[in-house]
């Protein structure tokens, strides 16, 4: 029975959502025929969602903690540069790769233990670790590109299969795997738990500073995913890649379901976040807008989820369950 | 008599049930008036009503004979009322003065504060009340005593006629009390003041009081004054005859070996060595009122918090919890008395709820819930502690205050514990259900389990105890065997009388 | 349960002047040290030469004190800035004298602040996500109106008064120490800036004595913005251009030296201009130090972040005797 109304109640919204995009595609298709419903136009535009797919997956979780991951940017340029010089400098691949992967992991375990067992804010902490990796970023390249990179990387990013762009299986793999395991692993209840209320867990038995690092851990980890990604598709490592993408992973999490107050969150929902996101994005570039405009909307839609995000909230209280 | 204050009825509920209900009494002008009462009694709720920051929902208040209403604690201080709440709301990182005058100090054309005048205004202010403190001393820098004073002092400058304090002396030693009360009978001497304070403890209401008033379950009770004011009859006011909610139920099974023993526990500011032996089979009862360190000193126990020095032995071996999680391992659980905040996950369903102890129990070899025993498992306690509505997926904050017990039971029961912890069982529960609750724990110590119960409730604790611990300001104060034991005799155990008289 | 609160405060309160008083000495140590290494590190020109650089943080560290002590956070400031600036050339360009030019954009900015509070008021959310969408929302009008680049040819009797010098200061550093010398003064001694002090620490009881804590709020947040557009307009006066990219990471800067100096972010009501003050000189020092030794600018934005991290992680270890994660205090 359990299961029965989980599913109803995330239907509610998924329902919605895979509706909203659904009307949106279909107007935008018959406003601007010829530049919308194109392959190259949806090519492009997915090349770009891939990235915020996986980073928001990763804010997924963190938000269901509670807490914000403002860094999420910055380990991804970061990572990229290092892999970049790594491979510039003629390591192996595979070493390579898992280097990022742990760089990645390493600077969100960094963030998991300021805010557990330091204490600090998230939004503090994260907040200097964005300086922090993007600044180191830049240091390692004094701006430039790192590039030169083996041919045999940039083809994970660039290449297909199936017709399909890798990035594209990449990141489906990504959001699909999640999307199985949140709802099942026991690690993920803690997860939800811990953000209802690190009180409640403490007292429950639940190692609360242990899940926060563990969930920024996972956060680094998909970052640094998305950063070796980065790099191979466009076959470089940059500083400054990822600007402002944590906004948009933020706000579409919020979209699919998380609250900033946490203990809430849905793979799926984050999945039909990025889409309309990324649609809308894409529909302000057809009507003449550039590409600048993105920045802009990010923080409009922000606000606007932060709307979607006290009406829930409100409701709840209203309940008295807050 | 002349009565500055009058309260005529008044009446206030929250959330449905009825915290004061029909209460009627006088103030006289100028006396120092005691209101007394256990926990729960609405004392600190009628003070809120006179102090202007509760509106009453029936009765009204007269000042001088005229009646008055008061929305929040400026229009309180405009009629003369001002009220010094329990915690203390001063800025520590300001001055005296800045204290003192907070938001009104005076000023230059500028809207620059005049600092020599408003220090010369506080330094007046001190020295009227007698205290011999520089206005420009940083607050932060003082004791809590001298905190409560200038906070005192910022109150009555604001132009009073009635001081109201909140249990002004739960934090102060001796020597502190001694000084706060000579500055309370200065200012009723030299300014006329009228003083109402609510205070446990019985001896200082009797030091200083000229009437007292008690109230009990939120209604009114008496008044009294002068040489009536004894001990023994304002006990017997605040707990009543209530020989017949006794119904000891008596435990069913021999007494096991003591599986829980702590000595001499103590942590900095909040309780200071605390004794007791907990045996399996049997239920210790806690008793004690507001500070009494009861939660503070098991919270400190299971690893919730500080414990500063004190020895815990368990099943033979000294441990040292340091963490919740590492007592419900070992099989120690402690159901909270705080259900909102440290019980429960409001927004969550029961089932996370119910499992959220035990989820090591129900987590697969491939590390996933197992839903299905998980199901099983919570579906069974709601049946069996009759949750309703029973059904696994509502969110926990939609039940009723007994149910959400019942659910915090099923989570702690769910960890088969060997020793229970229990703190205010029944709080916020209607009659079935404590029913329920309390046979349920007498028969959760017959099957073996170790139960340790808090309570502020003396009948609660008198149904259930075979022995009673009793705590007051941070101390044991006796353990008593229950054989036929009384109210009467657990509150002179509380505060250390000896005999009580009728 | 009787002097234990008020020796914790007193540790806190020590713990203000020891911090303060650790980073003079510290600015003091390395004044001294870079002074041997290189000749003319402390003369007059090299002085002003460090502190114009960071007369935009500043001027907006000035305004985030309000908002930490008041227990908020403006990121929008990195976004205002920019904004007020790219405005403001464009205003000039359009005719408008450079004067009331000045008047518009910093009402425009005092309308940002409000905005920033009332939605802080109307979602219930942290300031710092709506500051943050705001700082975005801005940032991105930045980028579209200048596409990407600098908006400059501005009218002749601008520049002419852009150049000029007091007593041989450029304009900016004047306007920022005639600000820091006004706001340290006004929080020192007007009543109503006072009252922040008072919403930081305790807002119930705030209220309880009187204070209109909204109408605090309020002014907190529009201060907070209008300063950041005084920091717009000089950067105006600085280069005589505005490019979209200004203020780039200029509000993790101006928070690093508002808690490098004393404010605390986690205890409201505590904090002053003078410790921000010190704060801001500290890290122009290190900044300056480390420019001058050759070390890859680029660190810049690498200290600010560990300078950020450790002072609030200092403040968390004396403020929670013991390990920090345990919260539970109560009952």
């Amino acid at each position: 029975m359990e299961e029965q109304k989980k599913k109803l109640h995330v239907s509610g919204r998924i329902l919605t959502l895979s509706v909203t995009i659904v009307v949106c595609v279909a107007v935008m298709s018959f406003l601007k025929p010829e530049t919308f419903f194109t392959v190259s136009n949806l090519g492009s535009s997915l090349t770009t969602v891939t990235f915020n797919l996986i980073l928001a997956c990763g804010m997924t979780v963190v938000l269901m903690l509670g807490c914000v991951d403002l860094s999420v940017g910055p380990i991804v340029a970061f990572t990229s540069v290092v892999v970049a010089k790594l491979l510039q400098g003629g390591a192996p691949i595979v070493p390579a790769i898992l280097a990022g992967l742990l760089i990645g992991s390493g600077i969100g375990a960094l963030n998991g233990t300021l805010v557990g067992y330091g204490g600090l804010a998230p939004f503090v902490a994260t907040l200097g670790t964005q300086s922090v990796f993007r600044g180191l970023s830049y240091v390692l390249t004094s701006g430039y590109s790192v590039t030169g990179l083996p041919e045999g990387f940039s083809k994970i990013g660039q290449g297909t299969l199936w017709g399909i762009s890798n990035l594209i299986l990449i990141a489906a793999l990504v959001a699909a795997v999640l999307a199985l395991l949140v709802p099942r692993l026991a690690f993920f209840k803690r997860v939800y738990l811990v953000g209802t209320s690190r009180s409640v867990a403490f007292m429950s038995g639940i190692n609360s500073n242990l899940i926060l690092i563990a969930g920024y851990t996972l956060s680094g980890f998909l970052a640094g995913l998305s950063g070796i990604l980065m790099a191979s598709r466009y076959a470089m490592g940059n500083a400054g890649f990822a600007v402002g993408y944590e906004t948009q992973a933020i706000a579409a999490a919020v979209i699919g379901g998380a609250v900033m107050a946490g203990g809430e969150g849905s793979i799926l929902g984050t999945v039909l976040g990025v889409l309309l996101v990324a649609v809308v994005n894409n529909s302000f570039i057809q009507f003449g807008g550039n590409a600048e405009w993105q920045t802009a909307i990010s923080g409009i839609m922000l606000v606007f989820t932060l709307f979607i995000d006290v009406m829930r909230t409100r409701k709840a209280k209203r309940k008295g369950l807050i | 008599m002349d009565a500055i204050l009058k309260l005529e009825g008044i009446g206030k509920m929250f959330g449905g049930n009825y915290v004061l209900k029909d209460v009627s009494l006088e103030i006289g002008r100028g006396e120092v008036h005691a209101v007394i009462g256990e926990n729960g009694a609405g004392k600190s709720t009628l003070m809120k009503i006179i102090g202007g920051i509760y509106e009453p929902n029936e009765g009204v208040i007269r000042k001088n004979g005229e009646k008055i209403l008061l929305h929040n604690a400026i229009e309180a201080y405009k009629q003369g009322i001002g009220i010094v709440h329990q915690e203390l709301s001063v800025a520590d990182n300001l001055t005296i003065a800045e204290n003192i005058f907070a938001g009104r100090q005076p000023v230059n054309r500028f809207g620059f504060v005049r600092e020599k005048q408003m220090c010369e205004d506080a330094g007046k202010i001190l020295g009227e009340m007698g205290i011999r403190l520089d206005p420009r001393e940083k607050v932060g820098n003082l004791s809590v005593a001298m905190q409560q004073i200038i906070e005192i002092a910022k109150v009555v400058s604001h132009r009073i006629d009635v001081l109201i304090l909140d249990e002004p002396t739960s934090s102060l030693s001796n020597k502190e009390i001694a000084h706060l009360f000579e500055l309370v009978r200065r200012l009723c001497r030299e300014q006329g003041m009228t003083v109402i304070f609510i205070s446990h403890k019985l001896d200082e209401v009797m030091a200083i009081s000229d009437r007292v008033s008690v109230l009990r379950n939120g209604n009114f009770i008496g008044t009294l004054s002068g040489e009536e004011i004894t001990a023994s009859r304002m006990i017997h006011m605040m707990v009543g005859d209530q020989l017949d909610s006794r119904s000891f139920l008596a435990p069913k099974t021999p007494e096991g070996e003591v599986i829980l023993r702590a000595e001499g526990l103590c942590r900095e500011g909040k309780f200071r060595d605390v004794s007791f032996a907990l045996q399996k089979n049997r239920i210790l009862g806690i008793f004690g009122l507001i500070g009494a360190g009861r939660t503070e000193s098991i919270l400190s126990l299971i690893g919730a918090d500080r414990l500063d020095s004190g020895r815990v032995t368990y099943e033979g071996r000294e441990i040292r919890l340091s963490s919740p999680k590492e007592a419900i391992a070992k099989g120690i659980v402690y159901l909270t008395e705080n259900r909102r905040d440290l019980g429960l996950f409001l927004p969550k369903e029961i089932s996370d709820n119910v499992i959220a102890a035990s989820l090591g129990a129900f987590t697969t070899k491939r590390h996933t819930v197992d839903r299905k025993k998980a199901g099983e498992a919570v579906e069974g306690y709601i049946q069996k502690l009759k949750i309703q509505p029973p059904v696994m997926d509502k969110p926990a904050g939609t039940y009723s205050g007994g149910n959400q017990q019942k659910i915090l039971f099923s989570k702690v029961l769910l960890t088969d514990p060997k020793v229970l912890i229990v703190d205010e069982p029944t709080k916020g529960v209607d009659i079935g259900v404590k029913m329920t609750i309390h046979h349920m724990l007498r028969d959760l110590a017959d099957s073996g389990i170790a139960v340790l119960l808090i309570s502020s409730e003396l009948p609660e604790i008198l149904k259930l105890s075979d022995r009673v611990l009793v705590m007051h300001e941070g101390e044991c104060r006796g353990l008593l065997e229950n054989r036929d034991l009384t109210e009467r005799e657990v509150m002179a155990a509380v505060y250390g009388e000896k005999e009580v008289q009728q | 349960m009787r002097q234990k609160m008020s020796s914790l405060k007193n540790r806190i309160l020590c713990r203000l002047d020891i911090q303060a008083s650790a980073v003079v000495l510290l600015i003091v140590v390395i004044s001294i040290a870079m002074s041997f290494v290189y000749d003319g590190f402390l003369s007059a020109y090299n002085i002003k030469a460090m502190l114009m650089s960071y007369v935009p943080e500043g001027i907006i560290a000035l305004g985030l004190t309000l908002v930490i002590i008041s227990g908020g956070i403006d990121l929008s400031v990195a976004g205002v800035m920019p904004f007020t600036a790219i405005v403001y050339c464009m205003l000039m360009k359009a005719g408008v004298h450079y004067l009331p030019g000045m008047a518009i954009v910093l009402a425009a900015a005092a309308a940002i602040g409000a905005v920033n509070n009332f939605l802080r008021r109307l979602l219930d959310v942290h300031p710092f996500i709506i500051t943050m969408a705001v700082q975005l929302t801005l940032k991105g009008f930045n980028l579209v109106v200048t596409g990407a680049g600098s908006i400059s040819g501005l009218p002749e009797n601008f520049m002419e008064i852009s150049q000029v010098r007091i007593l041989g200061l450029k304009i900016p550093l004047v306007v920022f120490l005639l600000l820091a010398a006004l706001w340290m003064v006004l929080l020192a001694k007007n009543r109503f800036f006072r009252k922040v002090y008072f919403v930081g620490g305790n807002p119930k009881a705030a209220e309880l004595c009187g204070i209109n804590v909204n109408r605090v709020m309020y002014f907190v947040f529009i201060q907070s913005a209008v300063l950041a557009a005084v920091a717009g307009i000089m950067a105006v006066f600085n280069y005589q251009a505005a490019n979209y990219s200004y203020g780039s990471n200029l509000d993790t800067r101006a928070i690093t030296a508002v808690v490098v100096g004393g404010t605390s972010m986690t205890r409201g009501g505590i904090g002053k201009i003078g410790g921000t003050i010190i704060g801001l000189v500290f890290i122009a020092l290190v900044y300056n130090s480390f420019l001058l030794s050759g070390i890859n600018t680029y660190y810049q934005d690498v200290i600010t972040g560990a300078f950020l991290i450790g002072a609030v992680l200092i403040g968390e270890r004396i403020k929670y005797r013991g390990k920090p994660g345990k919260k539970e205090d109560k009952s």
